[in-house]
């Protein structure tokens, strides 16, 4: 994970709005290990994720002003926006339909509130992921880091489209629940 | 049963078919058409979609627990000598002058919204649009970036929108049809225009917002609208709307001009 103490977020997008090459270097050198293992993650090919980290960091670089130190965590928009760059990346190479995804803007606006993940937080969630039962997870999984829909997942795992609309729905649910307890922010 | 029971009964069956949907939404799981359900339920049931920004948060918690990985050293050299080739990235055109057209000013009308939940909502539905990405590469390009270039502003609109009431402001046709709104609160200095009905545009066209003070026009910037007159357009307001006499919208270039070189397709007061 990023080392956020000694880091000026807008300090460094400054630079690059000033062509400063050497504030990119930094930021890739700071968070590229984390695009470039969201990216292989969901495209689970090194030179598509090469080519998709390169074109997040590329974005950065010539539309700098599309991130503001007010609205949100950089690292949460670098993190949302290579999902979804990833996702569609993985599913043209696989012929399928592109992907009708939904709201990036509302994980922006909430990961802003909470701030960065830190390691304690992330092996957190990985811990109440594994909580879950398997076949929830694997759905889970399939569908977030996959891009599949809920049809898609059906076929590559042989179920009935209920059994997996199912488990989706409840696996989420509870690893929502779990999430915001251990958080602190229980559902009300 | 009377039609109160049975539209009750109808709305509740709707939202727990929208409750049910929820958290594969969240995550970009549900296929196309459930996609469009969850869409036509979200402003009907707000008690239900208000648990969407829970998803939303855990979905962009879900990110962070793919390991990091280090990225093979090549790559640092080829990005930097992409940026390097970049250096010589030329500025986009500046709008092309054109002869202005006198616009009139229209009856002041403002309408308030009840709840900045309920835009919260209608936003979520507009901008889940927006990542539609085609299968060309070249569309997804473009949409990414119009997307990184948006939201930045809807997150600072959001919070606004949170703290508060919003206005609306309605603009319409000469003969009166309503054909988009703006969406703004005090609190931010970005707004949301919504298009419902705009006419189609010619391919080399688009839509230019202009506010409009002592028949002046300013720009707001330009937008699309997709075959059925539909669009979204989160812009930056130079100061509050309400000190606007009105807003205007006219087809333009796709490159802006400095004034109206149309007549206004729609108009609407601040």
């Amino acid at each position: 994970m990023p080392d956020n103490t000694a880091f000026d977020e807008t300090d460094l997008i400054n630079r690059i709005k000033l062509r400063d090459q050497s504030a990119l270097s930094e930021l890739y050198q700071r968070f590229g290990g984390l695009v470039y293992g969201l990216a292989m993650r969901v495209l689970q090919n090194a030179g598509f994720a090469e080519e998709v980290t390169q074109d997040i960091f590329l974005k950065i670089w010539d539309q700098p002003d599309s991130w503001d130190s007010t609205r949100g965590k950089l690292l949460n928009w670098l993190m949302t926006v290579t999902r979804y760059t990833a996702i569609d990346r993985l599913r043209k190479e696989q012929r399928r339909p592109s992907w009708s995804a939904v709201d990036i803007e509302d994980v922006l606006n909430m990961s802003s509130k909470q701030g960065l993940l830190d390691e304690q937080d992330t092996m957190l969630l990985r811990t109440l992921i594994q909580q879950l039962p398997s076949n929830q997870t694997e759905a889970i999984e399939l569908a977030f880091f996959g891009g599949m829909s809920h049809s898609e997942i059906a076929a590559q795992l042989n179920l009935p489209l209920g059994t997996v609309k199912t488990r989706l729905r409840l696996g989420l649910e509870k690893l929502k629940t779990m999430w915001l307890e251990a958080i602190g922010q229980p559902n009300e | 049963m009377d039609k109160n029971d049975s539209r009750l009964n109808s709305i509740n069956a709707a939202c727990d078919t929208l409750r049910e949907l929820l958290p594969a939404y969240s995550i970009g799981a549900t296929d196309e058409a459930e996609t469009r359900l969850v869409e036509s339920l979200l402003a009907e049931c707000p008690e239900v979609a208000i648990e969407l920004q829970d998803f939303m948060r855990l979905a962009g918690a879900i990110a962070y627990t793919a390991p990091p990985i280090t990225p093979p050293a090549a790559l640092h050299d080829k990005l930097m000598t992409a940026v390097a080739q970049r250096q010589t990235f030329t500025p986009s055109p500046t709008p092309v002058p054109t002869t202005p057209v006198r616009w009139l000013t229209p009856t002041l009308a403002r309408f308030t919204l009840a709840a900045a939940a309920l835009l919260l909502i209608v936003n979520v539905v507009l901008i889940a649009r927006l990542f539609n990405l085609s299968d060309e590469q070249q569309q997804q390009e473009t949409k990414i970036d119009q997307l990184s270039d948006q939201l930045t502003r809807q997150n600072q609109f959001f919070a606004a929108l949170a703290t508060g009431k919003a206005n609306r402001i309605n603009l319409e046709s000469s003969t009166g049809e309503a054909l988009a709104s703006v969406i703004w609160t005090p609190a931010s200095n970005s707004a949301l225009l919504v298009s419902n009905n705009l006419p189609a545009l010619a391919s080399d066209r688009a839509y230019q917002l202009w506010f409009i003070r002592d028949n002046q026009p300013i720009s707001g910037g330009v937008f699309r609208v997709d075959e059925e007159g539909q669009g979204t357009f989160i812009f930056e307001i130079p100061a509050p709307l309400n000190e606007y006499d009105a807003l205007g919208i006219s087809d333009e270039p796709m490159t802006g001009s400095e004034a109206p070189s149309t007549n206004p397709v729609a108009l609407g007061g601040a």
